[in-house]
């Protein structure tokens, strides 16, 4: 079932401890795939359950795998206007190889769902699920390299 | 039980000539040490824990393990030519630069037996992390260690880290 921006709303101000029942939520790990794979139902490639030896489903936690999963991915600007809902990525522009599919593991990547304009996402500062507008979001690393990249939803 | 070791770029610049500073003690060391018999492996009394520099001790014997050996670890690396341990491990200490924010290198051990031969054995981690604001990581290799001799066993590694 596709996610509504309700289904999203109710994640608001939540901590990963409260989203994911395999105990996956160390605070100083990077939540970012995780939240976005626990709310839209990714479970492929390394998971949580994989890490933590969870009984709950696995959710996937790695951005690259979920990139590379997504059936089309582009810059931002080139996002189709029928793509009303997908996932966007952010980091610095030479991490990401378009034609390959394929995002780099560099350390400063992020990840969250955009739907009707918002951002949902997870801050791993402020430890709580967080919206933005995209505006916003693609300042979430410092650098006049870092962009956006949409990625429709993996199947 | 937890180990952390915080350190800054300049922990990482290793006197790579130190070694020539000091007197040359060739003659009397190679003497000694064509005398002595080779050594045999190092036993371990199997209920005390290893501690944070076996841990990591343990990672550096297995760095030419392919990233083949758990599919955790096939895209884990900060290269996409990255082929083995080493070149993972060397790519997230490279990441662990000098500038804003925290660099640490977390160890951790945990009794867990050895579900092939049912004998003692220990679930260690070395994570290579990285605070500074939303920019937080975590990356870094778990494995069993053999009680007896603190070998890691074969099979039991994985690659660890989100994001």
């Amino acid at each position: 079932m596709p996610l509504t921006k309700g289904d999203l709303d109710a994640l608001l101000g939540q901590n990963i401890s409260e989203i994911c029942g395999n105990g996956y939520a160390a605070p100083n790990d990077n939540h970012c795939a995780h939240f976005v794979s626990h709310a839209a139902g990714y479970g492929f490639g390394t998971t949580c359950r994989s890490m933590k030896a969870g009984t709950e489903p696995g959710a996937s936690i790695r951005v690259q795998e979920l990139f590379a999963r997504c059936p089309t991915v582009g810059r931002w600007a080139d996002r189709p206007g029928s793509l009303l809902s997908c996932l966007v990525f952010v980091t610095a522009a030479g991490n990401v190889h378009v034609s390959k599919h394929q995002m780099d593991n560099v350390p400063r990547k992020h990840v969250g769902i955009f739907l009707s304009g918002t951002i949902w996402h997870y801050s791993n500062s402020q430890h709580k699920v967080v919206t933005q507008t995209p505006e916003q979001f693609i300042h979430h690393y410092p650098g006049s390299d870092i962009a956006l990249f949409y990625g429709s939803f993996p199947a | 039980m937890r180990g952390r070791v915080a350190f800054g770029a300049a922990a990482l610049a290793i006197t790579l000539g130190a070694a020539a500073c000091g007197p040359d003690r060739r003659g009397e060391g190679a003497q000694a040490a064509d005398a002595a018999p080779p050594p045999g492996p190092r036993r371990y009394d199997p209920t005390v824990a290893p501690a944070p520099r076996e841990v990591i001790r343990a990672l550096l014997s297995i760095r030419d393990m392919p990233l083949s050996v758990d599919s955790s670890c096939a895209t884990a690396g900060t290269s996409p030519d990255d082929a083995d341990l080493g070149d993972y491990v060397s790519g997230w200490l490279a990441e662990l630069r000098e500038g804003p924010g925290k660099n640490w290198i977390e160890t951790s051990v945990t009794p867990e037996p050895d579900s092939a031969t049912g004998t003692r054995a220990w679930r260690s981690a070395v994570v290579f992390r990285h605070v500074d604001g939303d920019d937080r990581w975590g990356w870094g290799v778990r494995f069993l260690m053999s009680g007896a001799d603190h070998r890691v066993i074969p099979g039991s590694v994985q690659c660890t880290g989100a994001g």
